[in-house]
């Protein structure tokens, strides 16, 4: 717990922590405000449409782009400041350094989610959209939850590639490209089932009848994701020359 | 007791040893210095005695305890500064030692602002650490290393950045703490005047191998004098010098400055000839042979490396 609070302290007057909230906010705006007026208005758009409609971009684009930044940044930090070497100097262990890390991350990109909820509420407030209800604002939150949880596997990678190349831009470059997989795996009915960055979408999304068997195997490979990462990060940075 | 000891230490880079059966044994409570030209493996074996980088082969204890087998405990031990200081530059000077004080096992916020009073910083200086001077930014890195109240310190160039006041403080800190605490000290150093006024011993590393192991006191002993003339016209001075006494052992240095060698017994000779040759000799004077001179004959470096 003390380590993990001098994680939060490093970040501290980080400015990329109000960027990353600014960032995130701007689809639900974007949706809210603008959208509507070149569709014809809100009618027809109900909190819980708005939320899954919100949550999709999230998975698709957003998120994983402001979520790549988030890990870079966290992951690289000490690599670009030239603390690492004074870090490690002192009685701590690697492994447990990236645990914390992690759990910094965690702690941000949940953050981020809430945040994006309220906003929905805010917005869905101010333009009277109906369905907002306490059990409705609940399931918000929980789908929020959810989706940080099925998003954490998968930045395991992206702390590799940013320990390897020990540079921000890494983790963004990483982000962009899957960004890019994401809308071409998307155009394919059957394989954004099995594409790691495009499962959370297909597993938030109502499964088609004839997809269900692909649960598990996408649960699978999610988790695989995950696991390869972090092993893959854990070992490569035990092993490294600072 | 021996604080430090590396026994054939060995590193390589692919196929350029680093590194090469070092064997260094210092002494608790000595301030050791560290010289060698850039690429020498000055940083590199810093950082092995702190187990940043796994030795290939030979091994380093500290305090009779190996870093592979008990880095942990042997860091609690240890304070140092590798290379150029590196801090969070979002976070002040006191916050930037919190993180390391609570990650060393203490947060006893008087002890942060001692460390940084010994070293001449305002702990209630809310300047974010990336506007400190690189300065500033050396005198926050020994504050760092101190924090644990080491008994090993290990710094690589610990006055990098330094004005001379600065350096003077420092080089007083330095004495005080190997004096008063016991604490041993290895410092690496381009500045051979400054490991010259604050080591008890030097070691000289070239192309990785420890070339010269040798005491101040012993090199103050072994030391031949000098002269050292400065002169209005040094060129003419120096042919007058080949040609008319037969000296060629000479350095140039700036402000038509001479240094010359083996001939400390024939100043007033050389003094004469050149007055007799119409070269003004603004100065004359006898001085002991210094590392520098030691550290060039036996490198062929220049003074700031």
């Amino acid at each position: 717990m003390k380590q993990l609070r001098l994680e939060f302290l490093k970040i501290k007057r980080s400015p990329l922590i109000l960027l990353s909230f600014l960032g995130i906010s701007i689809v639900p705006l974007l949706m809210g405000l603008i959208f509507p007026k070149e569709v014809g208005g809100i009618e027809g758009v109900t909190f819980a449409s708005f939320v899954q409609d919100v949550q999709m971009l999230n998975l698709m684009v957003m998120g994983i782009l402001m979520f790549g930044l988030i890990t870079s940044y966290v992951f690289s930090k000490e690599f670009e400041e030239n603390t690492l070497k004074s870090t490690l100097a002192i009685p701590v262990r690697r492994s447990r350094l990236l645990w914390d890390k992690f759990l910094v991350v965690f702690v941000w990109v949940l953050s981020l989610l809430v945040a994006n909820v309220l906003e929905v509420i805010v917005i869905c407030l101010i333009w009277g959209v109906e369905g907002l209800n306490l059990s409705s604002i609940a399931t918000a939150f929980g789908l929020a939850i959810r989706d940080g949880l099925i998003f954490m596997p998968l930045l395991t990678p992206i702390v590799f590639v940013t320990l390897l190349v020990r540079r921000y831009v890494a983790g963004i470059v990483f982000s962009i490209g899957v960004v890019v997989i994401n809308i071409v795996a998307l155009a394919s009915e059957v394989y954004y089932a099995y594409y790691p960055y495009t499962i959370p979408l297909f597993l938030a999304g109502p499964v088609p009848e004839e997809m269900s068997i692909s649960v598990p195997i996408s649960m699978m490979i999610l988790l695989g994701t995950g696991v390869v990462g972090a092993i893959g990060s854990i070992i490569y940075f035990q092993k490294i020359s600072i | 007791m021996i604080a430090i000891e590396t026994k054939n230490l060995t590193k390589s880079f692919g196929s350029h040893r680093v590194v090469d059966r070092l064997n260094l044994s210092i002494e608790q409570g000595e301030i050791y210095g560290f010289l060698g030209k850039n690429g020498a493996g000055k940083s590199t074996t810093i950082k092995m005695m702190t187990g940043l980088i796994p030795p290939d082969e030979g091994n380093i204890r500290i305090f009779g305890e190996d870093i592979r087998k008990a880095r942990q405990q042997i860091l609690k031990r240890v304070g140092c500064i590798i290379e150029t200081p590196g801090f969070c530059g979002n976070l002040t000077g006191q916050e930037n030692l919190q993180i390391y004080s609570r990650l060393s096992g203490s947060s006893k916020r008087k002890i942060i602002e001692d460390t940084m009073e010994m070293v001449g910083l305002d702990p209630k200086n809310t300047l974010l650490s990336r506007r400190y001077s690189l300065g500033m930014k050396q005198r926050l890195g020994i504050a760092r290393a101190l924090l644990n109240q080491p008994e090993v310190l290990l710094l690589d160039e610990p006055t990098n950045g330094l004005d001379p006041s600065g350096i003077r403080e420092m080089r007083k800190l330095l004495r005080l703490l190997a004096k008063e605490q016991r604490m041993t000290l290895f410092i690496s150093s381009h500045i051979l005047t400054e490991v010259e006024q604050l080591a008890d011993r030097v070691g000289i590393i070239h192309n990785g191998k420890l070339i010269d192991e040798i005491s101040m006191e012993g090199l103050r002993k072994q030391g031949s004098a000098y002269l050292e003339i400065q002169v209005d016209r040094p060129a003419e001075a120096l042919r007058l010098l080949e040609t008319e006494m037969g000296i060629f052992d000479f350095s140039v240095k700036a402000e038509n400055r001479i240094e010359i060698f083996d001939a400390a017994e024939q100043s007033a000779q050389i003094n004469q000839m050149l007055v007799e040759h119409q070269v003004e000799v603004y100065q004359l004077n006898r001085k002991e042979q210094s590392l520098e001179r030691h550290f060039i004959e036996l490198t062929g470096g220049e003074k700031r490396l």
